[in-house]
């Protein structure tokens, strides 16, 4: 074997006269070998003797001869690609131009999409993280939260052998912190003992042995323990928190990266929080997050069957219990949406739909280079032909076209690297990320790299094998005329760009139109001027809350004043049975969003009260009695509302007014029944309405009150229509997203039309200068050039709108309250559409027409 | 002196092909060397040294008759030409010539 190879290896570079005689002699010594000291020896000993034969004096005198053909052959090819570059520079710009946009374009997108997808990636173990979750369904449908009944960590672990850890969390939390005269804002959560077990995060001070099981300790982050307590270690030094006492700090870990849908810089003991939060230890009441560590390689299916009735059996068949089942950690960023109790999607859709964009980018660039090239052939025909008979090889001629496009997409590539490491930093801003990219990093450009090599070689591949196809004698013979084939394809291809282009125009509209449709939406209250401020300190009392707003309402600049258990648009807490009234059927189930305000609520928020009247300042039997919207009235289903006999947390009153109904969720879900209480001492935040001018004045005059009132807190406050839109972010990113991005798509295509119609005035002008001697107008010609383009793009039009209607129907069909896609975004797509691309030949077809007919005929 | 530029190795070889003169092939050479100079000589430095003193002229080849051995391949038989005599007597003349100009003393291996 070894010796076969041998022999080949030999004949490949040794001189053929040597050949025989130095095989003759290798041959005899293997014999001698052989039968000395065996086979093995005698094969290797032959290979190494072929090995070392490698000579000057012993090489084929053509070997070297044939590989300095080839080099100087790799050398005509790249200097033929650098002479054809600038000898149709305008077309190599044109292209790189496409190219280098078209890739920048889907780098960045794939970047932003890579780090979506590589959020919550960082927790340790993260394949054996699942959060708890539960459905649980009210008239028919099913809602899924991430609620879970409080008491559920103790036993889940003792009921379950899979379950390593279960911990406990609330929602952040961001008290005051207090050190000394250090008084900080630090958001957090209270966790359970075995938190530090799921969530493995790295110790600096302190461990997590017997964490969390001490009410009075506390776990920092290191920047929250660096602001709180400066650069010194804090163990055992003790903290205040506003409203909680004196804590103890136990240990500090390294900070959690944000990339991640739980967040925390501080870990206080679940212990503590229970002690006031006594409705946790109760079966029935779900609110409190839960988040468990299975066993590694545990079916997820089997144990979601198993503990599917596991509440139920808790709390009694007959009450309405919750199902729980477990959602991967992982999949809790991109997969959010649940409908009736399925799994719909979330951030995914728009992780899926960008790197469709991305795709799709890249592909319009790879077919503008197509249409460029085999448009130009005929151009390149005659060098073809040439080539042929001086005698190139189909091979070489392919490597030759192969080579440009390589050459051209690697350089557009490396414009594309310095373009993304521009304008990085702008999108990073834009969808709040923090990405980066930087040629100089070794894995990112070898990416790019490739992506450069593998766009080089899909819009080369097939301009070669056209071009290099050329027959020597029909090309030379002069009457040569491209192929109508490939003309057809250019024309499909053209029509396949605008497809794609006028698809992503009419969807970014159709955002746009729902974003514009959510912003005037009449949401049912006026969210125009309105300030909210978080009640602390001395302001939780009721007293000082009183003496505040008369204060308050001496200044004309605020309207109302009103204070409030939460704001219209958050609402903290909702009941099931919690509210009765004589008629409620047993069977009922029905989940009630209560607002807990002091007077004046709806006045500030301008909400409409349909029948009846508000809380009364002056009737202290107001606080028993209700206001509920349309919708909880249409449930309680019974003759008269006003007056009707409820009970709501203990208090039985009657219903004294009927709110129309208002949104106070985000337009994807429907509006929710909703009782109003008067409950005053419950109040934490502060509601103004101000008239809107001078509003920097009356803010400053505001700061200076509270500061009386509440000397030891910063002054801190949202206006409504910022929180509204907050709750829109997602689509908005999308917006904008979707602006750049389907405009940079309709770019690329119409740079190859451009290319495309400058060619067809180069090819025309004989005809041109014809009709024109015929007497033909100039308004004839322009529109004898635009015409054929322009049945192209708009058959792309057709199309797409099919299409991008499908696309956009279900994407309106996440809002519960949406707009039409509606055929006036068509009209506006299909009319921008045509408007840029009769600008765009409208050059060719202007210049086309005012050319000299003397001049293009002259030869003839 | 350039004309008559010979390795060490070469030497060695060109002189072995003249001991061996009628039966210098390949395989008889290197055993002759090995046997003589009790060193290894690989096939491959031995080859090259063969057919760069060919093309120097300092040796011609023919090729012999083939036999069943060595798989019917025939080998390759040199000689010297007098070119490569020439050579190999200015070698060995220079050489004598450096010998006899040592003086006396320089032998003469007291210590002092």
């Amino acid at each position: 074997m070894l010796k076969k190879l041998g022999i080949r290896i030999l004949k490949g570079y040794c001189h053929p006269d040597f050949q025989e005689d130095i095989l003759g002699d290798l041959d005899e010594y293997y014999q001698q070998n052989l039968n000395a000291k065996g086979r093995f020896y005698a094969n290797s000993k032959f290979f190494i003797d072929v090995l070392l034969l490698f000579r000057l004096s012993l090489l084929r005198t053509k070997w070297f001869y044939q590989n300095a053909i080839n080099i100087a052959m790799l050398h005509t090819i790249f200097k033929t690609t650098l002479r054809v570059f600038w000898k149709e520079r305008g077309y190599a710009l044109l292209n790189m131009l496409g190219l280098t946009v078209g890739l920048a374009a889907s780098i960045l997108l794939l970047l932003y999409v890579e780090s979506e997808q590589a959020v919550n990636g960082f927790h340790k173990d993260i394949d054996q993280l699942y959060q708890v979750m539960e459905n649980r369904t009210y008239s028919g449908i099913t809602h899924t939260n991430d609620h879970t009944p409080g008491p559920l960590n103790t036993t889940f672990t003792e009921d379950f052998p899979e379950v390593e850890a279960m911990a406990a969390y609330t929602w952040p939390y961001d008290p005051y912190f207090i050190n000394g005269d250090r008084r900080q804002r630090e958001s957090g959560r209270w966790a359970s003992e075995d938190f530090f077990q799921v969530f493995k995060v790295d110790f600096i001070e302190g461990s997590a042995k017997n964490a969390l099981t001490t009410p009075s300790q506390i776990y920092f982050s290191r920047s929250a323990k660096e602001r709180l307590f400066g650069k010194e270690p804090a163990l055992s030094k003790t903290i205040e928190i506003d409203g909680w006492g004196i804590f103890e700090v136990a240990g500090v870990f390294e900070d959690v990266p944000n990339e991640s849908t739980i967040d925390f810089d501080f870990v206080a003991p679940f212990l503590r929080w229970k002690q006031i939060n006594s409705w946790v230890n109760e079966w029935e009441n779900s609110g409190i997050k839960g988040i468990a560590k299975l066993q590694a390689g545990t079916n997820i299916n089997e144990f979601n069957t198993k503990i599917k009735g596991y509440v139920q059996e808790r709390i009694g068949a007959e009450e309405a219990a919750g199902t729980l089942f477990l959602q991967p950690f992982k999949e809790r960023y991109l997969f959010t949406n649940y409908e009736n109790g399925k799994l719909t999607g979330g951030r995914i859709k728009y992780v899926r739909l960008f790197m469709g964009v991305a795709f799709f980018i890249l592909l319009i660039a790879v077919i503008n280079f197509i249409n460029l090239v085999t448009a130009r052939s005929t151009k390149r025909a005659k060098e073809v032909g040439v080539k042929k008979v001086v005698g190139s090889t189909r091979g070489h001629l392919l490597l030759q076209f192969m080579t440009e496009s390589v050459l051209l997409a690697l350089f557009s590539a490396l414009l594309a690297g310095l373009l993304v490491m521009l304008v990085i930093g702008n999108l990073n801003l834009l969808v709040g990320k923090n990405m980066t990219f930087s040629l100089l990093d070794l894995g990112q450009s070898f990416r790019l790299l490739a992506i450069g090599l593998a766009v080089g070689l899909a819009s080369g591949i097939y301009p070669s094998i056209v071009l290099s196809n050329f027959r020597a004698i029909n090309v030379l013979k002069g009457s040569f005329k491209t192929s109508n084939g490939s003309n057809g394809l250019r024309k499909g291809l053209v029509v396949f760009q605008f497809i794609i282009s006028t698809t992503l125009i009419i969807s970014t509209l159709v955002v746009q139109k729902q974003l514009d449709f959510m912003e005037n939406k009449d949401l049912g209250f006026n969210k125009e001027n309105v300030v909210m401020v978080p009640l602390e300190g001395a302001l939780l009392d009721v007293n000082i809350q009183n003496q505040l707003k008369s204060r308050l309402s001496e200044n004309p600049s605020f309207t109302h004043v009103a204070f409030s258990g939460s704001s219209a648009l958050t609402y903290g807490t909702s009941t099931d049975d919690g509210f009765t009234w004589p008629g409620r059927e047993s069977e009922l189930r029905a989940s009630f969003q209560i607002i807990q305000t002091g007077h004046g609520f709806l006045n500030t928020y301008g909400m409409e009260l349909l029948k009846g009247r508000t809380f009364d300042t002056s009737l202290a039997t107001d606080s028993l009695h209700l206001i509920i919207n349309e919708q909880a009235a249409k449930i309680m289903n019974v003759e008269t509302h006003l007056d009707h006999p409820v009970t709501f947390w203990g208090r039985t009153g009657r219903i004294i007014g009927i709110v129309k109904d208002f949104h106070f969720r985000s337009l994807h879900s429907p509006i929710e029944p909703l009782i109003i209480s008067l409950r005053p001492e419950n109040s934490v935040l502060l509601n103004l309405r101000m008239t809107g001018e001078n509003s920097q004045a009356s803010l400053a005059y505001l700061k200076k009150i509270l500061k009386e009132f509440n000397p030891d807190y910063p002054f801190e406050y949202t206006f409504l229509d910022d929180d509204y839109e907050a709750q829109y972010r997602s689509e908005m990113v999308v917006g904008t997203l979707g602006n750049y991005f389907s405009g940079i798509a309709i770019f690329i295509s119409l740079l190859g039309l451009f290319g495309l119609a400058s060619f067809a005035a180069e090819q025309r002008i004989k005809e041109i200068g014809i009709r024109k001697v015929l007497g033909a107008g100039t308004l004839n010609i322009m529109l004898q050039m635009i015409k054929g383009f322009l049945l192209l793009v708009g058959i792309g039009f057709l199309v797409a709108v099919p299409i991008s209607y499908y696309f956009m129907d279900d994407w309106l069909g996440a809002f519960t309250y949406r707009t039409e896609v509606g055929i006036s975004t068509f009209l506006m797509a299909g009319m921008a559409s045509l408007l840029v691309t009769i600008m765009t030949i409208g050059y060719h077809a202007i210049r086309a027409a005012n050319s000299n007919p003397i001049k293009s005929l002259r030869y003839e | 002196m350039k004309k008559y530029q010979l390795g060490e190795f070469e030497e060695i070889v060109l002189l072995t092909v003249g001991v061996l003169h009628g039966d210098a092939y390949g395989v008889a050479i290197k055993e002759e060397i090995e046997k003589r100079l009790q060193r290894k000589a690989s096939v491959g430095a031995l080859q090259s040294a063969l057919r760069r003193m060919e093309s120097k002229g300092f040796l011609i080849s023919e090729l012999g008759e083939a036999t069943k051995v060595r798989g019917g391949k025939r080998k390759r038989y040199f000689k010297i030409t007098a070119f490569g005599k020439e050579a190999l007597d200015f070698n060995i003349q220079t050489r004598l010539d450096l010998w006899s100009e040592i003086p006396d003393v320089a032998f003469k291996f007291k210590p002092c």
